[in-house]
C-alpha cells in the first residue's frame, strides 16, 4: 500500500463533500490528487492509483453523493484527462445518466453559491426539478431566487413549483421586485402569489366563481364550493341529513339554488 | 424521376447529411447525393452522434434539425395509431413511420416529448414498408382502412428529397378502398401531382392564422402557400382535410381565427374538404422544460395557462377549450352547415360541450373509423409474430 505525506498532495479536486471523511481513516488519494480528507493539513494519504480505476477508487470512498456534490466534482475535474472520459461511468454509479442535459445542469449548479447547492442536496432535488434553471440566462436572477429558496419554509414540492413559476415569470419580463415574497421568509403564501401572477386568468376566474358560489343561500348543513380540478373547475356540493324530513328540506333549498345558478353566467360560461 | 426538382432551400437546409453504408445506394441516398453539396455529405457506419439515452437536451434538439441521417429502419413500419386508445375521442387509424424528426420547428411540437434521436432520420428502405402493407392487403382484401405517414415526421416537408409520396400514391392504386393521408405544414406538392392515383389520397394541412405561424411555427410554409398547395391538390383530384390543430389562445385569437376560416371558406367549398378537425393546445408535462429552454417564455405556448387534464397532458381550462372550439365551429357553420367538422385528440367532455358530432357520425368517414380495422390488424400482427417465431 503506497502512502504519500499530505503536504505532497494536491487539493484541487476538493468538491466539498457534505459528509466529512472519518477521522479514524487515513485520507485517500489518486496519485498526488487528494480524494478524501480535504480538511486535513497533516498526515498521510493512501494512494488508490494502484488498486483499480479512478472511478472505482472514488466510488469506494463515497457510497452516495448528491447531484450538487457531483456537480462540484465535475466542475473541478472535467478538464482533467484522468476524469474526462469517465463521467458516464461515475454518474451511472450514482444512479444518474450522463448526458448533455445533466452536464448543463451540473455547470449551472456548480456556478451557484454553496448554500444553494447544499439546499438542493438537503431537498434531494433532481435534474428535472432543477430544469427551469437551464432556461435562465441571467445568473443574477438565479442568485436572488436561490437565496430566497434557501431561506424559505417551503417543502420540497412547493420549492420545486416556486422555482419553476418564478423562473417563468422572470422570463416573462416580470421584475424580481414584482415576484419576490412579501415576507422576509418565503412560505406557502409566496407560492400562492406566484401562482396568481403566473396564471392570472385562471386565478381571477376561479376567484369570481368561488365568490359567486359562496354568495348563494345554501340550506342548513349543505355547502357548495367551486373547486379547480386540473383543467376544469367543478361545483362541489355536500350535504348531511339525519332525517328524511331534513333531507327533503335541503333538496327544496337546493332547488332554489339551482334556479339562481342558471343565471350565473360567471359559473356557466355556456 | 431525374427531372423532378426540389425546393431551392433544400440543398442548404442541413449542415451535414449522413448516409449509412447500407443505404448508400438507395434511391433516396442517390438523390440526396445529387441535391446536397458533396462536402456536406458523409458516409457513415452508424448514426453519427451518441444516443443521449432518454431525452435530448435543448442544444442537441436544435442541432438535430440541421443534421440529416439516411438509414434503414429495423422495425415494422406499419402500425396502428397511438391515438386510438380509451378516453380519447380519436379515430382508429394506421401509421406508416418513414422517418423520425422534423426540419420545421413548431414551439408546441409533440416530438419534443419523446424524440431521443439526435439527427433527423429518414428511412431509406421504403420497399419494406410497401411490402408490409401489401401483406396486410392480401390478408384483408376487403377491409377499409386509413393510413397516415405524418406521425413521427412531416409527410411532405422533405418529400422533394425522398419522393416517397410518388411510390405511396402508386401503391395505393392497388388498394383503392384504402385511404392514404399525407399530413403536412409544408407546401411541397408539385413532386407528386402528376402521379396517377385511385382517388384515395387525402392531403391534409395543419392550419393556423398567419400571426401564429409567424409566432409559433418557424420554418413552416406560410398560410397562403399551404392553401395554394391545397388548391393544386384539389385540381389534381386529391381529397383534402384541414386540421386546426393546435388552436392556440392569444390576444386577438378570435379575429385571427375568423380570418383564417374566411380564407378557407372563400377558397374551398364544403364538399371539397373531407373533414376539418380541431384540437386545442396540449402537450406532455415533461415537454415544458424543453420548450421553455428552446423558445423562452415569449411563445404563446410556453406562457399559456395550461393544467394537467385527466389523461396527464397539459391543456387549457376546459371552458376556454370549449369557447375556442365553439368559436371556430360556428365561424364555419356561419358560412355553411355542410362543413364536416370534428375534434381530434380531445377528451369526451370537450366533445360534449362543443357543437360538433363525434367522429364516427361524420358523414362519409364512418367506415374508416370503425373498430373492425383495428381487430383485423391485431389479428394480422398476431399471425405475423407467430410466423416470425416459426421462422426463427
Ligand atoms: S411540422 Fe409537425 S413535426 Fe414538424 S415541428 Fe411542426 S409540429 Fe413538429
Amino acid at each position: 500500500m503506497k502512502t504519500l505525506p499530505l503536504s505532497q498532495c494536491n487539493k484541487s479536486w476538493d468538491f466539498k463533500p457534505l459528509v466529512a471523511w472519518p477521522r479514524t481513516l487515513p485520507a485517500m488519494s489518486w496519485g498526488s490528487e487528494l480524494l478524501t480528507g480535504f480538511d486535513r493539513d497533516s498526515g498521510v494519504a493512501v494512494d488508490l492509483a494502484e488498486t483499480g480505476s479512478l472511478v472505482e477508487g472514488f466510488r469506494a470512498c463515497y457510497a452516495s453523493l448528491t447531484l450538487a456534490e457531483l456537480s462540484r466534482l465535475w466542475s473541478r475535474t472535467h478538464p482533467n484527462p484522468n476524469w474526462a472520459e469517465h463521467f458516464e461511468e461515475l454518474f451511472r454509479g450514482y444512479g444518474l445518466r450522463w448526458n448533455d442535459e445533466l452536464r448543463t445542469t451540473c455547470a449551472i449548479l456548480a456556478e451557484l453559491p454553496l448554500a444553494f447547492q447544499n439546499w438542493t442536496s438537503s431537498k434531494q432535488l433532481s435534474v428535472r426539478d432543477l430544469a427551469p434553471l437551464r432556461a435562465l440566462a441571467e445568473r443574477s436572477q438565479a442568485l436572488e431566487l436561490g437565496t430566497t429558496l434557501v431561506a424559505s419554509k417551503l417543502s420540497k414540492s412547493e420549492a420545486v413549483q416556486a422555482l419553476e413559476w418564478a423562473v417563468e415569470l422572470l422570463l416573462m419580463d416580470r421584475s424580481w421586485e414584482e415576484i419576490r415574497p412579501s415576507t422576509a421568509i418565503a412560505d406557502s403564501r409566496w407560492l400562492s402569489s406566484l401562482k396568481a401572477l403566473r396564471f392570472p386568468q385562471m386565478t381571477s376566474g376561479d376567484r369570481q366563481q368561488q365568490q359567486a358560489v359562496a354568495r348563494l343561500a345554501w340550506p342548513p348543513r349543505t355547502s357548495g364550493h367551486w373547486l379547480r380540478q386540473g383543467d376544469k373547475a367543478v361545483l362541489d356540493v355536500r350535504l348531511q341529513a339525519d332525517s328524511l324530513e331534513e333531507f327533503r328540506g335541503q333538496l327544496r333549498g337546493l332547488q332554489k339554488i339551482e334556479a339562481s345558478l342558471k343565471d350565473q353566467e360567471v359559473l356557466w360560461k355556456k | 424521376m431525374e427531372k423532378i426538382g426540389w425546393h431551392p432551400d433544400l440543398p442548404t437546409k442541413f449542415d451535414r447529411v449522413y448516409i449509412e453504408d447500407k443505404s448508400w445506394n438507395s434511391p433516396v441516398a442517390e438523390r440526396a447525393r445529387r441535391i446536397f453539396p458533396a462536402e456536406r455529405i458523409e458516409r457513415v457506419k452508424r448514426q453519427p452522434f451518441p444516443e443521449p439515452g432518454n431525452q435530448l437536451s435543448a442544444a442537441e434538439y436544435n442541432r438535430s434539425k440541421r443534421h440529416l441521417y439516411l438509414c434503414e429502419y429495423q422495425g415494422r413500419f406499419f402500425k396502428r395509431c397511438p391515438g386510438a386508445r380509451p378516453g380519447l375521442a380519436c379515430c382508429n387509424y394506421f401509421v406508416l413511420n418513414l422517418g423520425l424528426g422534423c426540419d420545421m420547428n413548431c414551439t408546441y411540437c409533440y416530438l419534443q416529448s419523446f424524440l431521443n434521436t439526435p439527427v433527423l432520420t429518414i428511412y431509406s428502405n421504403l420497399p419494406q414498408a410497401l411490402e408490409e402493407m401489401r401483406e396486410f392487403l392480401l390478408e384483408q382484401p376487403e377491409l377499409k382502412i386509413r393510413i397516415g405517414t405524418g406521425e413521427t415526421v412531416d409527410s411532405l416537408s422533405l418529400d422533394d428529397l425522398t419522393l416517397y409520396s410518388r411510390e405511396l400514391i402508386a401503391f395505393f392504386r392497388q388498394a383503392p378502398h384504402w385511404r392514404l393521408e399525407l399530413k403536412t405544414k409544408s407546401a411541397k406538392v408539385d413532386q407528386f401531382l402528376d402521379v396517377e392515383h385511385a382517388g384515395n389520397i387525402i392531403v391534409s394541412w395543419s392550419l393556423n392564422p398567419q400571426h401564429l405561424i409567424d409566432h409559433e411555427e418557424p420554418d413552416t410554409a406560410p398560410l397562403a402557400e399551404r392553401l395554394a398547395a391545397a388548391r393544386k391538390c384539389r385540381a389534381a383530384g386529391h381529397h383534402l382535410t384541414f386540421h386546426f390543430d393546435p388552436l392556440i389562445y392569444h390576444e386577438g385569437w378570435q379575429d385571427h381565427y375568423r380570418q383564417v376560416v374566411a380564407e378557407v371558406t372563400s377558397q374551398f367549398a364544403p364538399h371539397e374538404v373531407l373533414s376539418i378537425s380541431l384540437g386545442a393546445l396540449r402537450f406532455q408535462p415533461e415537454q415544458r422544460h424543453l420548450m421553455r429552454e428552446r423558445f423562452g417564455m415569449k411563445s404563446y405556448v410556453t406562457q399559456a395557462e395550461t393544467f394537467r387534464s385527466a389523461d396527464g397532458k397539459h391543456r387549457y381550462d376546459l371552458d376556454l377549450r370549449r369557447e375556442m372550439f365553439d368559436f371556430v365551429l360556428s365561424e364555419f357553420r356561419r358560412h355553411s352547415e355542410d362543413w364536416n367538422l370534428l375534434l381530434c385528440m380531445e377528451t369526451r367532455e370537450a366533445w360534449m360541450g362543443a357543437l360538433a358530432a363525434m367522429p364516427k357520425s361524420v358523414p362519409g368517414l364512418g367506415e374508416y373509423f370503425n373498430g373492425q380495422a383495428l381487430t383485423a390488424f391485431r389479428e394480422h400482427q398476431k399471425q405475423n409474430y407467430n410466423e416470425q417465431g416459426r421462422n426463427r
